[in-house]
């Protein structure tokens, strides 16, 4: 956050934008999410923890489990997938941004925003393939999830991952998720991870640092 | 329409409309609306809900608390607060118990993490409909009209209205409607048995208490009847060693009940467990445990159960050994001498008595599952140890649904899946006595000079004095009072939201207005509360000091300590009685009701909260719990987590030593003795005959009754995810989640041309509601889901445009008590009726009534 | 009964929501939860809804501007995206929708409407599989198909091209000028009803950097769209690899035609 008075970090934040081309970060280490499409109840206690963290209205949602369901009566199946902010490696809201509200982070790839900077022209909302970034109509900015890295740097874990009652939201270093090596009780034992799962935006827009435990209804080739 | 008009309309939608019109609406009249006085409300708010300023957790205050409401469980929660505001909540992490730190969470002691609704607390703590200053009636009931009134108005009212009712019609007079809805704790409570205010009425001298427990009524019955005790229950670690998991009308995914179950099931699908619905919907739970979905006609599960016994009989695949040693009445071999001419529950299923066995073909024209399945399930049950037939609550709520129950229990009972580790005896699942009351509970304690059946009050009211006592479920009394009716003319809800929350409201209404004095004490303004003459403004359980302890399983205790002021004028609801015991009977009542306390208690309480609670931890959890962790320890952790030798699982000492069963014979009693031996019915709380052995008995109305060709949909309202019962619903947060909206299938709402998002009419003889539909292949033909709790909102000509299913119920209950929730048939068709979301119309909730290009 | 609450609802109401009367008629002009699911927002009727009954609720898009000043004290006037130094930028800071819709470049360039980009979506935000009147294709909880994003704001497959280096590295050889090679190569370009065809050759033979406004310029996805390949005059017999599973001409609903013959 920065206040009015802090007129270095506004300068820097708009030098960060002038310049001919975009050039992402590369982090020394990404973090991602990863989550059990399978496992998940769908209790959106996760939602609600973050919605009561970053002390938001009725509105906007960093954190959003979207329910799936099909088949025909009685042959049915139903699951659910979770997506906050996927940190991606090559954010696409990052280089709409005017006024360099948001940015990668180095040391973890977090993409974090500072909203006292936005001017409300939403458009890293339109280029998220994904929603995250989230428009609150009562400040007229946008807001998103920045993995709680207040949380993080105190060396804990997000409030989603520590609200999830199935244990079935983690987080951890983005390749040793996609390796399947990251040490997590929200992978079973012969759970596979994937990057993707059906109904998903094209992971290759952005490459999103998030795993899921894909439904076998909801895997892609 | 112009920007500023739309981005107006827009911000009242979200966030502000209620409060912005209230605060016209208080310009305009003198009196305030019910929720009127959220305009008097602190600037606390703002600061409450910031998005920024953004302090770190280090840079606020952390106190260890817990949630309190009426749901199936009870976890932690970690307020942190700047100054007298909690900013925000976190829950267990495994840092706060002894020998913890962040991240541990292992199956001895699992973190006790709150499920949405706790997360959600403090916009409820912090809501514009908290009462906040005691408020009289000055229009009609359920007008909505109060003004504001002090404390020692209000209590003078009371107190003289109460000596006046008492004084005119007797020691029946006041109906105690307290629940566990809204204060659960071990000091502050609300409950008909141990609850604050059945001591004060009784001690008062005036009060009809209600025994049945409109959740599981049925099931108590059931598990009392069966085992002689609800305590039939396992801790929810057992759970994970089960390797055939029935979940009968069971969604735990819902309804969280325990700490952890959830999370155990989990572990036992990982280890190859199987998994089993029987339910008219798909649930998230059969989701998550992907279990095969059996679905089934509501209130034809006794049914279903019957021919599943049968084939186990026929098939030779009961467990005749554990029935021989440990049954009484499951066949001709185990009945006792004394009922040789009775009935067997064999005999019954296999049709002796009525030449009508009760195989899986006549078990599937009654519920609708296939012979085939039935018996597929039955084989699987049967041949699968250890297996856990948990049997919930909800197809209890039935007309006759204690049937279903005692059935549930003789197919534990002859599969042997009693007393064994990964097997399950539950009915009502109670599975660890915790030490439950820090206040006296001595011989003033639950007085009662009539009981009624829960939710036969308004029928009471109505026809009194021409009720007869099976009517109503007249609890027996052992003196020359027994049998009278009580004249009831004035109702106390502490801590409950009732009136919203009984069978049938519409008679409800016609019976409140015959009542002299109805009091509300709550920490919110509820349905309920609207046809209230008082309300009392009641301290939620984050300001005032209490223990938690879990909600049947679990086992464990969290401190529940004052972490803000009380906001407002409000009190505890033991500070409340406590004054109006000194205002009605002096000193003597004043201290024989709390004995701790002096006359200044209304005012000042926490030396006297902090006594009461010390004493309990120190006689009790530490006398007769053998916890040794000090209350000063206890107190600056925050929790105390018992860790077991082995997995509790009920009935394990009768199993494996032959310790005698809590019944009159010491048996499983699957032919109930003290049923067996009832002359006159009308004369038991029942008032109407009950088998004493398990039996399928025809529900009133069902898919399979004639009346289908009028109201061809059958109803049930189950407990919602997103309220506990009522509490909640204002909350816009959970209302992103969800939307009140009737479940039908896809090929039923194809042919009433219904897509998903049409408003609907649904309706009976008893009421009419109005709702949006959510169309899907996840629930079975025939049946519409209503969730319960939402909050009445009638229009002018009495339909519920909320949509609260219990505008549709009977407020007739089945013999043993249960309520008949979801005994209900109806019809639907498309109106032009708008439906009306919530009381502020803000929050429709979920994200697009905000989100984009609005 | 009334409850008092709920009479002083119809105050509100009409602002709630102001419509224009004809297609409003069935909506109801009181009831929110109601028009949410009016057909007109999901498929078939989107496809032929036109951008004035869409206004007629959701004007908003237009009207609202950007703050002048961030919370923070940034003001608008003084901030640029990374894209924005390039030549064809000019203007204020404009919101997203106006940026497409009503700029001086966007009415010069382009014509979408409203449903070139939003072909309705699950307001549940579930995907219902099989679909009842949801789309089967649209992605999880955005109301856009992040595909059509990629049409304009892909990357510059500059390899494709030839190119030895990105564009912004090649184009000193190139004079700049993007007609160098595509007066030849690829003439048969942005013939597809939500473009002006003749208005972005026309600029683009003025100023490069308009082509690569697009084509690269306001690059926020890793990925280009693989643009059909509608066969031009010189067109070389051998499709290269690359190209063997583009298609030759647009998808239907962008064809120029059935734009006409809507109309």
């Amino acid at each position: 956050m920065t206040s009015k008075k802090d007129k270095a970090r506004i300068k820097a934040a708009v030098k960060r934008r002038k310049r001919e081309t975009y050039t992402p970060v590369v982090p020394d280490k990404q973090l991602g999410f990863v989550h059990n499409n399978v496992d998940c109840i769908g209790c959106r206690a996760c939602e609600i923890a973050c919605k009561d963290k970053n002390g938001l209205a009725a509105g906007p949602r960093f954190r959003r489990v979207q329910y799936i369901e099909g088949g025909t009566y009685p042959d049915v199946y139903a699951y659910k997938v979770n997506m906050s902010c996927n940190h991606c490696e090559s954010p696409a809201c990052l280089p709409t941004c005017p006024t360099g509200a948001i940015f990668k982070r180095q040391e973890d790839g977090i993409v974090d925003i500072d909203s006292t900077l936005c001017i409300g022209c939403r458009r890293c909302e339109a280029a998220c393939p994904f929603g995250a970034p989230q428009f609150d109509p009562n400040d007229n900015i946008v807001k998103k999830c920045n993995m709680c890295v207040d949380e993080i740097e105190a060396g804990r874990k997000p409030y989603c991952v520590m609200a999830c009652m199935m244990r079935v939201l983690d987080i951890g270093s983005i390749d040793e998720i996609w390796r399947g090596s990251l040490d997590t009780v929200a992978v079973g034992p012969t759970d596979k991870v994937s990057k993707q799962v059906k109904n998903m935006a094209n992971i290759e827009l952005t490459k999103p640092s998030i795993g899921f435990v894909a439904h076998s209804k909801g895997k892609v080739k | 329409m112009s920007i500023e008009k739309l981005t107006q309309s827009l911000k009242e939608r979200l966030n502000l409309s209620r409060r912005s019109f209230l605060k016209s609406a208080a310009v305009g009249g003198a009196s305030l609306t019910a929720g009127g006085l959220v305009e008097m409300k602190t600037a606390k708010e703002a600061k409450a809900f910031a998005y920024e300023p953004y302090p770190t957790d280090d840079q606020l205050e952390t106190v260890v608390t817990s949630c309190a409401h009426n749901c199936g469980s009870r976890h932690m929660l970690v307020a942190h607060k700047w100054k007298d505001v909690i900013v925000r909540l976190s829950t267990d992490d495994g840092r706060y118990q002894r020998n913890g730190h962040f991240g541990k969470d292992d199956n001895e002691e699992p973190q006790l993490r709150a499920c949405l609704r706790g997360r959600s607390y403090r916009q409820r703590l912090y809501s514009a409909e908290r009462l906040l200053y005691p408020m009289m009636r000055v229009g009609e009931r359920g007008e909505g009209k109060f003004k504001r009134i002090s404390w020692d108005e209000a209590l003078t009212y009371v107190a003289s209205k109460m000596v006046e009712i008492k004084d005119t019609y007797g020691p029946t007079a006041l109906v105690d409607q307290s629940y566990a809805g809204a204060s659960y704790g071990v000091l502050h409570k609300s409950d008909q048995i141990e609850g604050l205010l059945g001591r004060f009425l009784g001690m008062f001298g005036c009060r009809t208490s209600s025994w049945s427990v409109p959740s599981y009524q049925g099931t108590t019955f059931s598990s009392r009847m069966t085992f002689g005790t609800i305590e039939d229950g396992n801790e929810d670690d057992t759970f994970a060693h089960s390797k055939l998991m029935i979940m009968w009308g069971w969604n735990p995914a819902y309804t969280f009940h325990g700490g952890n179950t959830f999370m155990y099931m989990r572990m036992a699908k990982q280890r190859g467990c199987k998994f089993v619905l029987i339910d008219p919907q798909y649930t998230d739970s059969a989701a998550a445990y992907d279990a095969w979905w059996i679905p089934i006609r509501p209130n034809t599960d006794a049914a279903m159960m019957a021919g599943m016994a049968h084939y186990i009989f026929t098939n030779d695949l009961h467990d005749q050994e554990f029935i021989d040693k440990f049954c009484q009445g499951m066949d001709a071999g185990t009945m006792p001498d004394w009922a040789k001419d009775k009935e067997n529950f064999k005999d019954y299923i296999l049709g002796k008595y009525d030449n009508e066995p009760k195989t899986p073909e006549w078990a599937s024209k009654i519920c609708g599952v296939s012979a085939e399945d039935i018996i597929k399930l039955a084989d699987m049950y049967a041949r699968t140890k250890p297996a856990a037939l948990k049997a919930s609550w909800a197809p209890g709520r039935n007309a006759y649904g204690e049937q279903y129950n005692r059935m549930a229990a003789a197919l534990q009972a002859m599969t042997g899946n009693i007393g064994i580790l990964g097997g399950c005896a539950e009915g009502v699942g109670k599975a660890w006595h915790a030490e439950a009351v820090a206040y006296p509970y001595d011989q003033y304690s639950n007085i009662w000079f009539q009981s009624i059946k829960s939710d036969r009050w308004a029928h009471c009211v109505l026809n009194y004095p021409n009720v007869k006592r099976e009517e109503i479920g007249l609890w027996p009394r052992q003196d020359n009072t027994d049998g009278q009716i009580p004249n009831i003319k004035g109702i106390f809800w502490q801590g409950s939201d009732w009136f919203n929350q009984l069978t049938n409201i519409n008679k409800e209404i016609e019976a409140i207005n015959k009542l002299e004095l109805v009091v509300c004490m709550d920490s919110t303004i509820t349905p309920s509360g609207l046809y209230a003459d008082i309300l009392l403004p009641i301290a939620t359980h984050f300001e005032r000091h209490d223990v938690a302890l879990p909600w049947y399983k679990g086992h464990y205790y969290i401190h529940r300590p004052k972490v803000i002021e009380p906001m407002g004028e409000s009190k505890t609801d033991f500070q409340v009685f406590t004054e109006l015991a000194y205002r009605i009977g002096g000193d003597v009542f004043g201290q024989a009701f709390n004995p701790k306390a002096n006359r200044d208690y209304f005012h000042i309480n926490d030396n006297v909260d902090e006594a009461y609670l010390k004493e309990w931890w120190d006689k009790k959890v530490i006398g007769h719990q053998h916890v040794d962790m000090s209350w000063d320890e206890f107190k600056q952790r925050g929790v105390y987590k018992f860790k077991l030798d082995q997995p509790h699982v009920a009935f394990r000492e009768q199993i494996e030593n032959g310790k005698a069963f809590q019944t009159p014979s010491g048996k499983i009693e699957i032919l109930a003795s003290q049923l067996a031996q009832i002359t006159d019915w009308k004369k038991t709380m029942y008032g109407y005959e009950i088998p004493y052995i398990p039996k399928w008995i025809e529900p009133w109305e069902s898919l399979n009754s004639p009346k289908t060709s009028e109201f061809p949909f059958h109803l049930i309202s189950p407990h919602p995810r997103w309220r506990t019962h009522s509490i909640f619903n204002n909350c816009s947060w959970l209302r992103e989640t969800y939307e009140q909206e009737v479940t039908l299938n896809a090929a039923d709402a194809k042919k009433l041309g219904i897509r998903t998002g049409d408003t609907v009419e649904i309706w009976n003889k008893r009421g009419r509601v109005v709702v949006p539909t959510y169309v899907t292949e996840r629930c079975m033909p025939g049946v519409a889901v209503l969730h319960e709790g939402v909050w009445i909102d009638l229009d002018a000509e009495g339909v519920d445009r909320a949509g609260n299913p219990d505008m549709l119920t009977l407020d007739e209950p089945s013999p043993a008590g249960a309520f008949a929730y979801n005994t209900v048939l109806c019809n639907i068709k498309k109106t032009d009726l708008e439906h009306r979301p919530g009381w502020d119309q803000l929050a429709t909730s979920r994200a697009h009534v905000f989100r984009r290009d609005l | 009964m009334i409850l008092p609450i709920r009479t002083l609802i119809p105050l509100l109401l009409p602002m709630l929501l102001s419509i224009d009367p004809a297609f409003a008629r069935d909506i109801g002009p009181e009831d929110y939860e109601r028009s949410r699911w009016h057909p007109i927002h999901f498929k078939p009727n989107i496809d032929n809804a036109k951008d004035e009954q869409c206004l007629s609720c959701h004007q908003e898009i237009l009207e609202r501007k950007v703050l002048n000043q961030s919370p923070a004290g940034i003001t608008s006037t003084e901030v640029l995206a990374w894209y924005q130094t390039l030549s064809t930028y000019e203007g204020e800071q404009e919101t997203f929708h106006r940026r497409h819709l009503v700029t001086p470049l966007a009415t010069e360039l382009m014509d979408l409407k409203c449903n070139t980009c939003h072909q309705g979506n699950d307001l549940r935000e579930e995907a219902v599989i099989p679909p009842d009147h949801s789309n089967q294709d649209l992605t999880l909880r955005k109301s856009v198909n992040p595909d059509i994003c990629l049409m304009c704001h892909g990357a510059n497959a500059y390899e494709l091209m030839g190119l030895p280096t990105p564009w912004t590295e090649s184009r000193k050889n190139f004079q700049n000028n993007c007609l160098l090679c595509h007066s030849y190569i690829r003439t048969e370009r942005h013939q597809v009803n939500y473009l002006k065809a003749d208005a972005i050759e026309a600029a683009g033979k003025a100023n490069s950097d308009v082509c690569y406004g697009c084509h690269g310029g306001r690059q926020w996805y890793r990925i280009a769209y693989p643009y059909p390949r509608n066969p031009w005059k010189s067109m070389s017999k051998v499709t290269p690899g690359w190209a063997r599973d583009r298609p030759t001409e647009s998808e239907p609903r962008f064809r120029k035609e059935i734009q006409q013959a809507a109309n």
